[in-house]
């Protein structure tokens, strides 16, 4: 059994009838392997708020939990090869700054905000992905201007701090540092950002904590529409992080996206 | 007999079988050069246009093509358009007369087709029916109830009553409407309230609930209680959010009150005692 954290880069060998368990934090997951079938089983437990990681292999005899969810997954053949792989929400998540601010107008400055983590389970070879979940499963939030026009977005729960010392590290969160940049004439009052995840990698540092790429989101005018700009490779908090996982969909050059405003407070 | 086998070889080797067989041509053609060009329109505006203008494009092109070859079918067969306009003329003034529902029904028509108050597919809600639309046709909207029956309205109806469509907007706000007891600390109510909009998942963070507290009932405290969800989890949050703060108040020991009368002699005198007591009648029932 292990509890150090996640290795994003084990390939889990899983004999017929055996299975594994990872807990991370509120999530148990389970993943059995049969002859013709790969059963998942997974229970969040809400109130569970530690940091607990377990990575634990389950005997042959070993049964699935009766008060589980489960998923069963018919295929011709099984293999051995199973693999978890951290991936950034599927829709962007919206972040609060510890203490709302004022940004005047040419000025910038620095958020680092971590968003919630999804996993993504692959078996087989070649490898076949059976499904993704989010480790704690966020709210859904609105942004935009109106009630009428905007986005259906995650809320992150945590709150977005100016020094990376604040920002309590969890096993189930990616950690993104924002720099958000004033170029119009009038203050922008930052109170929630829309962070477009799905546009960001997730990479690994020494340490077991995840990132994703440093995001720079600019305030061209007076509205919420904002210049986005991924920055290449891992973000410089994080020198020596490998990448694990590539974005859900590529942001080109012109990309502008829905960030600041919100709504109607 | 022999005469009209004469009459009738005569009759067949005539000018007017080759018209005639001129004529069937000319439709068959125009059956299939109709269904072939309303294909194509299909294809062209697959991408360009909803469900319905499509229909629409699709069957305005097929029965164009159609009717101008029925027109040239006709002018084989040796009608004069221009008789056949005049009759038109005065059958349109009779069955005006006689269709005047169902002209207004095909001019509501047009006219929803212009405004697009819904699409097909949308959930909309017309006087005490609800349902959604399966076809928006020339003279009535048709709809799918959710206890799976089929219901027609007339253009006509909808042109002049009140449409609320459900599926217009991405998110919707639940109201629940709700008393609690005089002796409960509405502060506390409020907090149980939030905290069960918070963990359930489905509730939008934003735009935040919305606590409205709506006077002194008769028997409770009376106040609205609202959520956002988006549309599809609407039924979802509704269920889920209701069974969630009942066992929150349970839980919290907030009493949901039944509705309370107290009962005077009069004015002057104090509430009658109510007491329970134990009766003998059950025992005897049972022993019988």
């Amino acid at each position: 059994m292990e509890t150090a954290g996640i290795n994003w880069q084990k390939i889990y060998s899983i004999d017929k009838g055996a299975g594994y368990r990872w807990q991370i934090t509120s999530l148990n997951l389970q993943l059995f392997r049969y002859p013709k079938q790969w059963l998942i089983c997974w229970h969040s437990d809400l109130a569970n708020e530690s940091r607990e990681v377990i990575v634990e292999a389950l005997g042959i005899d070993a049964e699935p939990q009766n008060d589980f969810q489960h998923e069963h997954y018919m295929v011709k053949t099984t293999t051995t090869k199973a693999r978890l792989t951290p991936r950034t929400a599927d829709r962007p998540v919206v972040v609060r700054p510890r203490d709302p601010f004022i940004l005047p107008s040419h000025e910038e400055a620095t958020l680092f905000v971590s968003t919630p983590l999804w996993i993504e389970i692959a078996v087989d070879d070649p490898s076949k992905v059976l499904k993704e979940m989010p480790v704690r499963r966020p709210s859904d939030t609105w942004f935009g201007p109106s009630l009428l026009t905007g986005d259906l977005c995650y809320d992150s729960r945590t709150r977005g701090v100016m020094d990376l010392q604040q920002l309590e590290y969890q096993p189930n969160r990616v950690i993104t540092p924002l720099l958000i940049r004033n170029l119009a004439e009038t203050p922008l009052t930052l109170e929630r950002v829309s962070l477009p995840v799905p546009l960001l990698s997730v990479y690994e540092a020494d340490d077991k904590t995840l990132w994703t790429e440093s995001v720079s989101l600019t305030r061209e005018e007076d509205g919420e529409i904002a210049a986005l700009k991924i920055s290449e490779g891992q973000p410089q908090q994080a020198r020596r992080a490998k990448k694990i996982t590539e974005p859900r969909h590529k942001a080109d050059k012109n990309t502008f996206v829905r960030a600041f405003g919100g709504l109607f407070s | 007999m022999k005469d009209f086998y004469d009459q009738a070889i005569q009759w067949l080797t005539g000018p007017q079988v080759f018209s005639m067989i001129r004529a069937s041509l000319l439709i068959l053609f125009g059956l299939l050069i109709a269904r072939l060009i309303s294909k194509g329109v299909r294809s062209l505006l697959d991408t360009k246009l909803d469900t319905h203008g499509l229909m629409l494009a699709t069957r305005v092109s097929y029965y164009l093509i159609l009717g101008l070859f029925l027109i040239s079918a006709m002018r084989e067969l040796g009608f004069s358009l221009n008789v056949l306009l005049g009759a038109a003329g005065i059958l349109t003034v009779a069955i005006g007369f006689a269709s005047q529902t169902s002209a207004s029904n095909l001019i509501s028509g047009m006219f929803l087709l212009v405004e697009r108050p819904f699409r097909i597919g949308d959930i909309i809600k017309v006087g005490t029916t609800t349902g959604e639309v399966l076809t928006i046709d020339l003279l009535s909207v048709k709809l799918r109830t959710f206890d799976n029956l089929f219901v027609r309205i007339p253009n006509e109806t909808l042109i002049k009553t009140e449409i609320t469509t459900l599926t217009r907007f991405p998110i919707r706000r639940f109201d629940l409407l709700m008393g609690v007891a005089y002796k409960e600390d509405i502060e506390h109510v409020k907090k149980v309230l939030f905290d069960v909009a918070e963990n359930n998942p489905l509730c939008l963070e934003e735009p935040k609930p919305l606590f409205i507290h709506q006077g002194f009932g008769d028997s409770s405290v009376n106040f609205q209680f609202s959520i956002w969800a988006k549309r599809e989890n609407f039924l979802e949050l509704k269920n889920s959010i209701q069974i969630e703060i009942k066992k929150a108040f349970d839980d919290a020991g907030i009493e949901i009150p039944f509705p309370h009368r107290t009962l005077y002699t009069g004015v002057q005198t104090d509430p009658f005692p109510v007491q329970l007591s134990k009766t003998e009648t059950n025992t005897e029932f049972t022993q019988e």
